[in-house]
């Protein structure tokens, strides 16, 4: 096994979970479930489902394991069909769209409190449900799973230039739509 | 704000859009081209800064990890497909029924035939055959005596 090339050493791993290795099977879920629950949650905002299709994203790696080929990571792979899957859900629900909704409610009045905290959280969340899905993708992908952006593209089967608009665009969107409750913004408005 | 000071702003912006406030992540070129500016312009520093805080606000979002039941779920999926899949891989199990149940007939049939060879041969059946050979031939006879 060449452990530095991820692509071999996760190819590595599957062979051994299509061998029936349950060490390795918790080697991959340990590295990568925390990641797919979290990009699941982000693009569809709800918990259930996230956790649902996060499920559903590990059964197809297990069943993809016997005919795994060293062509791509794991997380390239599980985070392809986390997002498909999630595209699939949003669909079902009449929630993937394009079009971009009101921007939220002035929070300023707020008293600096854990609560408040809470609710940044919530916006956060409401923010980013706002933005269209692509976008969602592009930004979950990128600020929060830490993925380079050759990678994001990748995932997302598109170009990195494509991706890069993406994400210019749902960052412009999101920091409007979360200006109101940046600190730095409410102490010159103050 | 001079014209090149404004372009310079508008380039960072787009690379904090594109690659975040994290300089690591930026390619090379940009760090090296962007450094002296970042270095002595306040307001590319004020930017920079104002970033940064956006990406820890989104940042406070990001704790959530999956819930305890969910690996746990995971594994006992994995743990069931790979045995589904080991069970199907051996591709002569659902040969391996009719495959036992016929040598076991040929074993059976041979035995017999070593142990007792006249088991299943009656004298009714000697009779039969006799006769139906002694019709065939005499039979034969007629049929070439054309004389």
């Amino acid at each position: 096994m060449t452990l530095g090339d991820p692509i071999k050493r996760d190819a590595a791993l599957m062979r051994e979970i299509a061998a029936g290795n349950r060490k390795a099977c918790r080697t991959l879920a340990a590295e990568h479930l925390d990641g797919t629950y979290r990009l699941a949650l982000r693009i569809t905002g709800n918990r259930s489902t996230a956790e649902d299709i996060a499920q559903e994203a590990f059964l197809r790696l297990w069943k993809a394991s016997a005919g795994w080929k060293a062509k791509a990571q794991v997380k390239t792979w599980l985070y392809r069909v986390t997002q498909n899957l999630c595209i699939d859900r949003l669909r079902k629900e009449n929630r993937y769209s394009h079009a971009e909704v009101p921007d939220l409610a002035d929070p300023a009045d707020n008293p600096v409190t854990q609560r408040e905290k809470q609710q940044l959280q919530e916006q956060v969340q409401d923010a980013l449900q706002a933005i269209p899905a692509r976008q969602r993708i592009a930004l979950s992908l990128v600020h929060f799973e830490e993925c380079s952006n050759k990678e994001a593209a990748k995932v997302m089967e598109i170009s990195v230039d494509a991706l890069e608009s993406l994400l210019a665009r749902g960052k412009r969107k999101l920091r409007n739509l979360l200006a109101s409750a940046r600190p730095q913004e409410r102490k010159e408005a103050g | 704000m001079t014209e090149k000071t404004e372009t310079m702003l508008n380039h960072l912006e787009r690379l904090l859009d594109q690659y975040g406030a994290d300089e690591s992540r930026w390619p090379a070129e940009e760090r090296i081209k962007l450094g002296p500016f970042l270095a002595s312009s306040r307001e590319a520093q004020l930017r920079l800064e104002r970033e940064r805080e956006f990406e820890t606000m989104l940042g406070s979002h990001a704790e959530d990890n999956a819930p305890a039941g969910l690996l746990g779920r995971v594994l006992e999926d994995a743990h069931q497909v790979t045995t589904q899949s080991k069970a199907s891989q051996s591709w002569f199990l659902p040969y391996l029924k009719p495959i036992s149940s016929l040598a076991f007939a040929a074993s059976l049939g041979f035995i017999i035939g070593v142990v007792n060879p006249e088991l299943l041969e009656t004298e009714d059946d000697l009779y039969f055959t006799e006769n139906a050979l002694t019709e065939t031939i005499t039979e034969w006879g007629l049929e070439n005596d054309n004389g």
